[in-house]
């Protein structure tokens, strides 16, 4: 079964929350940071050369800070390089994002590389999403396990320097996108260095999980409640817990 | 899934909350797939879930 465990969330008697997406979630005191992926502004954007979708070098030359793409060989004010697996979800809303601002950005180049799945998966993401920018294999190479974790996006500028890393999208992300490749453009140095979205931390709270059971449809919920978690089922059971494990699973 | 089956088994009636919250582009698929491995612990639907949006990568 090829299963991906994007995200570990261990949790022991925390408080809840509702859920909601910030940019500002640094709620818990002194924390640790457990975030999957991290890097720095600023830090050199590697080299990688693979080939594309219809088997055509696509590789990027840092220390030029050149494209060969389709073909052709540009130095682009910005590269966004969104690394994905083709069955991801999120994934997929990303690149429809990222395929609407390959469309309206001059001087931007977009490419996506999958880092896991064949070639065919690839192919279908390409041709179901309707992606035009170049999409790479990078799976099983050493470039994809050391950049592919989290299915990161990225923003190198001219220098082949890191400006920007996100993982995990939410539509407002677009904009963000917008901004750092138009500062980049204009030659600005970008401001943003990431989301900061997903950075879970120990201590933090636990955000109250309101979904359906993915087996039969039924309603379930965990919460916390006075130094306990509660699960409870659509039926009216109810069980306690001292502390919780959970994936979010790509499978 | 497995590991975490196992830990359901051992910890699961000393205060362990085993979950999974699953994020696949085909529901369906992701059902036949925790059906098949058998789990008994909870597996939540989260694909269009906010809560995926601001929690999981990718």
């Amino acid at each position: 079964m090829d299963r991906t465990v994007l995200f570990l969330l261990i949790v022991l008697a925390a408080a809840s929350h509702s859920v909601h997406c910030s940019r500002d979630q640094s709620t818990a005191p002194a924390a640790r940071e457990v975030e999957i992926s991290s890097r720095m502004a600023g830090e050199s954007f590697p080299s990688f050369s693979f080939l594309d979708t219809e088997g055509r070098p696509l590789s990027w030359t840092a220390a030029e800070a050149t494209l060969e793409a389709e073909g052709k060989s540009t130095m682009p004010s910005a590269l966004i390089v969104h690394v994905f697996q083709p069955d991801c979800g999120a994934c997929r809303e990303e690149a429809k994002a990222l395929e609407a601002l390959s469309r309206e950005s001059g001087g931007v180049a977009i490419v996506g590389l999958a880092h896991r799945g064949e070639k065919g998966a690839a192919e279908t993401f390409k041709q179901e999403i309707g992606v035009s920018y170049p999409l790479g294999i990078a799976t099983g190479t050493d470039w994809a396990r050391t950049w592919g974790r989290g299915d990161p996006t990225y923003i190198v500028n001219r220098e082949s320097r890191l400006v920007f890393e996100q993982t995990g999208f939410e539509a407002k992300d677009a904009q963000l996108w917008r901004d750092v490749v138009t500062d980049l453009a204009a030659g600005r140095a970008a401001q943003v260095t990431g989301s900061g979205r997903k950075s879970l931390k120990v201590g933090e709270e636990l955000p109250t999980i309101e979904l359906a059971s993915l087996v039969d449809g039924r309603p379930l919920r965990l919460s916390a409640d006075s130094g306990e978690l509660v699960f409870r089922t659509g039926d009216g059971r109810e069980q306690r817990y001292r502390a919780s494990i959970g994936f979010f699973s790509r499978y | 899934m497995g590991h975490l089956q196992k830990l359901h088994d051992k910890y699961g009636d000393k205060g362990l909350f085993v979950y999974v919250i699953a994020v696949h582009a085909n529901p369906k698929e992701a059902r036949r797939l925790t059906r098949e491995l058998r789990v008994t612990y909870p597996v939540f639907e989260g694909t269009q879930a906010e809560l995926t949006k601001c929690y999981a990568y990718g």
